[in-house]
């Protein structure tokens, strides 16, 4: 499942849409600003098989993927280490945090924002997740395009 | 009521049984000694001075509960002086093919105002326990409609992340240019996911798995699946109950590992055994897939299934781990909690 959106696509059109963000940063993440179009991604799964399918989507459409991890514990270590422009966050993880513990920490230590994925976004958890300032929510399940879009266009 | 003689006979109180026709089954001897023209099998209301209707009143209210019904009712002494009493009815036996329900009835002179508090005082300890009963059922029902709003939830979310997993399976298979043998090997991982269910399903709890069935039906699969009767699957496992989560990536590592197995150690022409493992000891479970076929090479190329492993064993707790000497297989050993 090839995603026809990407960054790349954007970055090099000549005719982009009157709505299109800007060309994504450069990727050095340390002085985020949260409307730039993210470059470096850190990707947090507890899924293996939809893990492996995120990375590869994003790689396929020109992203840096810094890392692929399952715990709040590591997506943490990863930000501070990394400093990525976005985190992509799945809300349950492995181990006793969970993604929304994590984004929270992360927005606070890093401003980092997260764009949550996740099969259970209701109300309750958004409005947890709201203090992290998140760049957007995307239901599962998703396919690659809407994964690409999402990323681009912060919600 | 059979063992009416030995409950009233001591009773100092007139007690009578009647049917709720009002007709007099059974009476003690206080009731006896203090009621005139008292027999079993004559209409209740005879021997009251009070009309039929409000005896039969009376003996309806009792024959709808076992808690005391108060009245007041009429009936000559031997000495043939109009004596009230306070009586206090209930449901003795309820009615049963063909047989009136069958009451209860103590009286007590009217004059002793205590027994009428007594009387009083236990029925508002009978509508306490009635009232207690039906709090107690409320809870128990208000709970259960909690746990299938939860259940109903998480089944919700299964759903939706299983779809988002099949389509990531579908997907990884698509890029890796390896044609319908990567959508083979998709379609065997969603079986196994499927295992999972079907066990979790007929657990009836909806929230662990017994290894022991899942491993058995996974092996049958795969046996099915691989066409080789000639090399077998073993499975010994130990009583093991995971949740659904941690029993999916177990189910689809043996089915990672016993696919390698089949593909690379028994090539055709080649026999022999794949044994599966599952043990718990001391906190921590060991997965374990063994075979007898053709050796490991000196330094395998990990393809996807290894590294599906490997990522699956992660997730667990545990790291992967192969071994060729005295047995040639991959194992991984995870926290059991």
């Amino acid at each position: 499942m090839l995603g026809f959106i990407s960054h790349r696509d954007l970055a090099h059109s000549s005719d982009p849409p009157a709505d299109s963000p800007p060309a994504p940063g450069s990727g050095s993440g340390a002085e985020n600003e949260p409307d730039k179009v993210p470059h470096r991604i850190l990707v947090v799964e507890d899924e293996v098989f939809v893990r492996f399918d995120i990375e590869r989507e994003l790689r396929a459409g020109g992203y840096d993927v810094v890392g692929a991890v399952d715990t709040a514990h590591a997506a943490i270590a990863i930000a501070d280490q990394e400093r990525p422009d976005l985190v992509l966050m799945d809300v349950r993880l492995a181990g006793s945090r969970d993604g929304v513990s994590a984004a929270l920490e992360i927005w606070q230590r890093f401003q980092i924002p997260c764009l949550f994925v996740s099969a259970n976004l209701d109300a309750q958890t958004k409005q947890r997740a709201a203090a992290s300032q998140p760049w957007g929510f995307l239901a599962k399940p998703f396919s690659g395009p809407e994964l690409l879009a999402a990323i681009i266009r912060r919600n | 009521m059979k063992d009416f003689d030995a409950y009233a006979a001591s009773d100092p109180r007139p007690v009578l049984l009647v049917n709720s026709r009002r007709i007099v089954l059974a009476f003690n001897a206080a009731a006896r000694h203090n009621l005139r023209g008292l027999g079993k099998g004559i209409d209740l209301a005879c021997a009251s001075v009070d009309s039929p209707d409000v005896v039969g009143l009376f003996v309806r209210r009792c024959s709808s509960t076992r808690g005391p019904i108060l009245a007041a009712l009429r009936f000559y002494s031997p000495e043939e002086q109009v004596v009230a009493w306070r009586c206090d009815g209930g449901l003795a036996e309820p009615a049963s093919a063909g047989v009136h329900a069958s009451i209860i009835v103590r009286l007590r002179a009217r004059s002793d105002a205590h027994a009428g508090f007594l009387a009083l005082k236990d029925r508002i300890t009978a509508l306490d326990r009635e009232l207690h009963y039906k709090r107690e059922l409320q809870k128990q029902l208000e709970e259960a409609l909690l746990a299938k709003e939860i259940l109903l939830s998480e089944v919700n979310h299964r759903v939706k992340n299983n779809l988002q997993v099949i389509t990531a399976m579908l997907s990884l298979a698509a890029n890796e240019n390896a044609g319908p043998a990567a959508f083979h090997q998709t379609a065997d991982r969603i079986r196994a996911m499927g295992k999972v269910h079907q066990m979790l399903f007929e657990s009836n709890d909806f929230r662990e798995v017994d290894c022991r069935l899942l491993l058995a039906a996974l092996a049958k699969s795969l046996e099915a699946i691989h066409r080789r009767p000639d090399v077998s699957i073993k499975v010994d496992c130990d009583e093991i109950r995971m949740s659904a989560d941690r029993a999916t990536s177990v189910a689809l590592m043996v089915n990672e590992l016993v696919s390698n197995a089949f593909k690379h150690a028994f090539p055709a022409g080649r026999a022999g055994a794949i044994r599966v493992r599952l043990t718990q000891a001391e906190g921590t479970i060991v997965l374990s897939v063994m075979d007898d076929g053709l050796p490991m090479p000196a330094s395998p190329i990990p393809g996807t299934g290894l590294k599906i492993a490997r990522a699956l064993a992660q997730k667990l707790g545990g790291e992967l781990q192969t071994t060729r000497e005295p047995v040639k297989g991959v194992g991984v050993a995870f926290p059991a909690g």
